[in-house]
């Protein structure tokens, strides 16, 4: 039994590698934005039999690049080839400044309030460099916002304050408790503009999310989104057994399969 | 929000072995009483990542000094010093888990470790209402039953009818049961305890 233990530690780590997309289909740059001032590094996933001369591609922009870029693309890969559609450009957006400053709404005391600007910065920075160079498609309804904890809650203001930009979110595990319940407010103050554009919303987190503070609000944007929004194509999940980081990966995973069959 | 402490599993690890060792000769020692029954309740907490408050309750059969069986419940009330924020009211936020296990037994002069393997099964529940001024209140809840796996390491000192007793709890359950992601692990952590107590020995 003795030697089998190391054998165990060592299956169950070498088993736990990181995930990688195809190098030959990842393109790198970095832009600095001369909206607030920041250096982001992109990693571009491009789509196999990519043509940018002759077709023209979706787009989904992941927040927290750094860490999700190889779980989003490999998964866009699979689930679009599981659905025989065509797959869409991977835009993994790293750390120009520290995620509480990027992706919150209003300065409190857990963030900086950046998400302002830094949502300015994709919309005349990035996406115009995406369509510009690498075949994105210019329309609305090609592009999806993906963000997990601060990253969902700054593709929930993105879904309040700057509808025009993307017409399907995927926001996991929204820290919707920010500053007093921040954007719950404001997709109040902008229902009247946002609700009825369509739009694909999903909504995901971890069941074993009990912080005391996550449950509840997510649960009001969801009944909001759904009650007041009749463009809208919305889906709630809940992953069972797993907490607020371990339930990122699983929904990504739903949050894609939902966008592939409903877009 | 980001997890940044998975060192600190490796760290409980790592105290749970040295504290295991630094009373032991690896033989059974022939002074230390053989306790067939015993019943040992004790109080504790999950300390990540906020503190829930635990009570529990251990009864352990042994069939001979290095072999037993153990019986472990316990109640968690979650997140026990953070119940409300914002505008977000915690109604209730309880774990109920029931485990049983198989486990060995070491003996030094003043003491014994048990390490024991456990499994069964975890019942959580949390009730959360939004109390927004400008809207009607929105309550919403989570009722949830999934297994529960780890290793339950228990020093107890003293060799009378009644003893102290230390324990600690590392859960394999999610990670590496369930997923091998080991973003999960702040799944595991959430279920680490740490609980200290007193043992009666009943047989």
């Amino acid at each position: 039994m003795k030697p089998l233990f190391p054998l165990l530690l060592v299956l169950a780590f070498t088993s736990c590698k990181k995930e990688e997309f195809s190098p030959n289909r990842t393109k790198e740059f970095s832009i600095h934005s001369t909206t607030n001032g920041a250096t982001y590094d992109i990693q571009v996933g491009l789509p196999e039999n990519y043509d940018p001369q002759s077709a023209l591609y979706g787009a989904i922009y992941v927040l927290d690049g750094e860490e999700i870029f190889d779980h989003v693309a490999v998964n866009c890969h699979e689930i679009s080839s599981d659905n025989a559609t065509s797959n869409i450009l991977v835009v993994g957006i790293g750390y120009g400044n520290d995620r509480a400053l990027d992706y919150t709404p209003s300065a409190a005391a857990e963030g900086g309030g950046g998400a302002e600007n830094f949502l300015l910065f994709i919309k005349n920075e990035l996406i115009p460099k995406m369509e510009s160079e690498y075949g994105a498609d210019t329309l609305r309804k090609s592009r999806t916002l993906l963000g997990h904890s601060f990253g969902g809650l700054c593709a929930a203001y993105a879904f309040t304050n700057h509808n025009e930009m993307f017409e399907n979110y995927i926001a996991l595990s929204p820290s919707l408790w920010y500053d007093n319940e921040i954007v719950l407010g404001l997709e109040q103050e902008r229902r009247d503009t946002n609700k009825l554009d369509h739009q694909l919303v999903f909504l995901g987190m971890g069941e074993l999310e009990n912080s005391g503070n996550m449950l509840a609000p997510f649960q009001a944007f969801y009944e909001r989104l759904r009650d007041n929004y009749p463009s809208m194509t919305i889906k709630r999940h809940l992953e069972p057994d797993l907490g607020h980081r371990g339930s990122e990966k699983p929904n990504i995973i739903e949050g894609l399969k939902f966008y592939f069959e409903n877009r | 929000m980001k997890i940044t402490s998975y060192p600190y599993i490796g760290l409980l690890l790592l105290s749970a072995t040295a504290s295991a060792q630094s009373d032991t000769s690896g033989t059974v020692d022939d002074s230390y009483p053989l306790r067939r029954l015993t019943l040992e309740p004790a109080i504790g907490i999950n300390p990540y990542p906020t503190a829930d408050l635990l009570i529990s309750g251990l009864v352990q059969w042994n069939s001979s000094k290095r072999l037993g069986i153990v019986s472990y419940t316990s109640y968690a009330y979650n997140n026990a010093f953070q119940r409300s924020s914002g505008h977000v009211k915690n109604d209730y936020n309880y774990s109920l888990g029931q485990k049983f296990g198989i486990g060995t037994s070491r003996y030094g002069k003043r003491a014994a470790h048990s390490l024991a393997l456990l499994a069964g099964v975890k019942y959580d529940a949390s009730k959360e209402t939004l109390e927004d001024p400008d809207n009607a209140d929105v309550t919403a809840s989570v009722r949830s039953v999934g297994p529960d796996l780890g290793l339950m390491y228990n020093l107890k000192v003293g060799k009378q009818k009644h003893y102290f007793s230390f324990r600690t709890y590392i859960p394999i359950y999610p990670y590496p049961i369930k997923t091998l992601d080991a973003w999960s692990l702040d799944g595991n952590l959430a279920n680490v305890s740490l609980e200290f107590g007193v043992g009666v020995r009943l047989k």
